[in-house]
């Protein structure tokens, strides 16, 4: 580029200087110009000579004024090549140089950290920026229904066919060869740039082959309930060793943060799927029921032992109570019977028939008839109870002597 | 002077840099180069850096990506030993280990055909192994049947070492990478599921209840022991208080006359308490005073 500028800048200045030198001999140099062109030589030496001195020195003029802007175009130049060296790595980002294609940085704390840095500009240095702090993601191709990004949004699910056909839907064989829809998404920070970057042509079409291998791998060891009810975590537990598992082996240098796995059964067969929900649920409510009348039943015959027990125990305090008192009811006319039985026994059965005749309702004193037989009839009808029923009559016969 | 120095400096820089670029070539970290004498590929460069090469007509580089690169096969039929038709693909990271043998495989070096090529070289021998392994190596909730780990494996060691040897490549790493059933098999598949759902379903429900039931009848006999427990338990305490009481009535025994007399007489008094009908003869104290005056008893007659 120099080179060029220098010799076009040269002829430019070498015509200003015909032009001047024009002005200063009026039409002279026209007749010299004119005579030469026609080949005889009408050589002046004199004016020859004054004219091959001025054109010398204008041109060494001019050479020596384009030199100085050479020069400075040159320096300027200069500035620009190197000052195009220096490039600036972002805080999210590291950067290495490819020194003739050779990487400058073998370990990740040799990476240029954020920051002015300097490199030489093409073809001795590249420079690569490497986004290291920025979060990934990659979502399993393979085990999904067919479905439109329209439908995603709106939350919609295709219906069930009775059919899969392999080229449109997706889906994973379980352990127990059942058909069943698994999706995962993975998502992964850059763990060792230089593996990442230069290790592979496509590295997050990569790691989305393995977690696809990864999701058929798990899919292929797990009962479907196991997936879809009983044990999800540790589905997606072994769909994340699996994954690691080929990203260590195959060295692609990323960092896994914990995967989305989302798992659904066949949509022809969703509602049959739904109904097992609904009968668990319908059987753990039954049970629960059972469980409630356990314990309010319990609770009510925990209720009535401690009733029969206190009862029990109300029992003995008036058992031995009564026969407390009785004892020493008895003890108390001991003395006064052992004096004078006979009159201690009439007296008191008096006092007892005075209270019970005070409290008997009807009497009736039949007059000794001595000895004869004879027939008492007697109707008893001396409960009241409702108007409506017929008086019950309870007859007894008694033979009195 | 100093100008033409100046002018001699730029011009031998010029140069220099000329034969530097009809001398050298780069391998970038990402390459691996190949240099051909006169058309005879004469050696490889796998480091990256600056190398040495003699100017074009003599020397010529052609240079390979080294990275590893992605393939997939196509999802095809194929049949297990034990007959099932299984839908399978596999994935590959390859990447060119040995330039020479690419370049004299893919004249030009192109991706596409290499491509085409592993295609039909994995097809067979990917439906050779399938053939040897039965469906439940592939899918199986037993680990010790589960073999899809060693089919992969058996894949990739069948067809590394022809690829290397006819095609310079080197296979990274291989997998399944979809397996499915054919069509038709599918609706088989679906339709054995919701049978097995609603067996399910019925299990469940017949559970439910029988579960419910062991519960509710666990808990009546639950409290049939409380009750029977406490019951016995009651009865104990109360034949204690008998014995507790006997020790008291052992009066009694000095005078069971006076003891019977005066139990009569509490018997007959609680129960003639209330609305009671008496019928007696003038015999009965205290009426005998109505008939004369000689002490004689006779019994009650209560109603």
């Amino acid at each position: 580029m120099s080179d060029k500028d220098h010799h076009s800048h040269g002829h430019g200045d070498g015509h200003d200087h015909d032009h001047d030198h024009d002005h200063d001999h009026g039409t002279e140099p026209k007749l010299v110009l004119t005579s030469s062109s026609d080949g005889a030589p009408v050589p002046d030496p004199d004016q020859s000579l004054l004219m091959e001195d001025t054109g010398s020195r204008a041109l060494a003029e001019a050479l020596k004024s384009s030199f100085v802007i050479v020069r400075g175009l040159m320096v300027g130049l200069m500035i620009l090549f190197f000052g195009s060296g220096i490039f600036i790595v972002e805080p999210n980002q590291k950067a290495l140089i490819l020194r003739f294609g050779k990487p400058q940085s073998v370990t990740e704390d040799q990476l240029l950290g954020p920051g002015f840095h300097f490199a030489f500009p093409y073809p001795i240095d590249e420079v690569v920026k490497i986004p290291i702090s920025q979060v990934y993601q990659v979502r399993s191709t393979i085990g999904w229904f067919a479905t439109s990004p329209e439908m995603e949004a709106a939350g919609a699910e295709p219906g069930g066919k009775a059919t899969l056909d392999p080229s449109i839907e997706g889906y994973t064989l379980s352990g127990d060869a059942n058909i069943m829809h698994v999706r995962a998404t993975a998502r992964y920070t850059i763990n060792d740039p230089i593996s990442y970057v230069f290790g592979f042509t496509a590295t997050s079409n990569t790691i989305q082959h393995a977690l696809d291998n990864a999701i058929l791998f798990a899919s292929a060891q797990f009962p479907v309930d196991g997936v879809l009810r009983l044990d999800q975590a540790g589905f997606r537990e072994r769909i994340t060793s699996r994954l690691n598992q080929l990203i260590n082996a195959s060295k692609l240098g990323i960092r896994l943060e914990p995967i989305d796995v989302v798992v659904r059964p066949p949509m022809f067969i969703k509602g049959d799927f739904d109904a097992v929900l609904a009968a668990e649920a319908d059987r753990s409510r039954a049970m629960n029921g059972a469980r409630g009348y356990e314990n309010s039943i319990l609770a009510k015959a925990k209720g009535e032992a401690e009733a029969l027990i206190n009862s029990g125990e109300a029992d003995r305090s008036r058992i031995v109570q009564t026969a407390q008192s009785e004892a020493r009811y008895v003890n108390d006319r001991l003395a006064e019977y052992q004096r004078t039985p006979g009159l201690f026994r009439e007296r008191i059965l008096a006092e007892a028939m005075s209270r019970v005749l005070t409290n008997v309702q009807d009497k009736f004193m039949l007059p000794d008839r001595g000895g004869t037989a004879r027939e008492l009839r007697l109707q008893l009808s001396r409960e009241p109870k409702k108007a409506t029923q017929p008086q019950a009559a309870d007859s007894a016969a008694f033979l009195s002597k | 002077m100093n100008k033409n120095r100046l002018a001699l400096t730029v011009g031998l820089l010029l140069i220099v840099l000329f034969a530097l670029m009809l001398f050298t070539f780069q391998v970038r970290q990402t390459e691996v180069a190949l240099v051909t004498t006169f058309g005879k590929p004469s050696r490889t460069e796998t480091e990256p850096g600056l190398k040495w090469k003699l100017p074009w007509p003599i020397q010529r580089v052609l240079k390979f990506d080294n990275r590893v690169q992605n393939f997939e096969g196509k999802f095809e039929e194929t049949q297990t030993r034990d007959g099932y038709n299984l839908l399978i693909s596999v994935y590959a990271g390859w990447k060119i280990k040995e330039p020479t043998t690419f370049r004299n495989a893919f004249a030009d070096g192109a991706t596409a055909r290499a491509t085409q090529t592993f295609e039909e070289r994995l097809r067979s021998e990917k439906n050779a192994v399938v053939g040897r392994h039965p469906f439940s190596h592939f899918v199986s909730t037993d680990p010790k049947e589960m073999k899809f780990a060693e089919i992969e494996k058996e894949i990739e060691e069948a067809v590394k070492k022809s690829l290397l040897d006819s095609y310079g490549v080197e296979i990274s790493f291989l997998g399944i990478k979809r397996l499915g059933l054919p069509e038709s098999v599918t609706q088989k598949v679906l339709e054995r599921m919701k049978e097995e759902r609603q067996r399910f379903v019925a299990k469940l429900q017949a559970e439910g209840l029988s579960e419910a039931q062991k519960i509710g009848s666990g808990a009546d006999l639950e409290r049939t022991k409380l009750l029977t427990a406490a019951e016995a338990k009651a009865s104990a305490i109360r034949g204690q208080a008998e014995s507790d009481a006997a020790k008291y009535l052992e009066v009694f025994e000095k005078n069971p006359e006076l003891a019977l007399l005066l139990q009569k007489l509490s018997a007959l008094e609680a129960s003639l308490k209330d609305r009671s009908t008496l019928i007696f003869d003038t015999r009965t104290p205290p009426f005998d005073l109505l008939e004369g005056s000689k002490v004689k008893t006779s019994p009650a007659t209560p109603k």
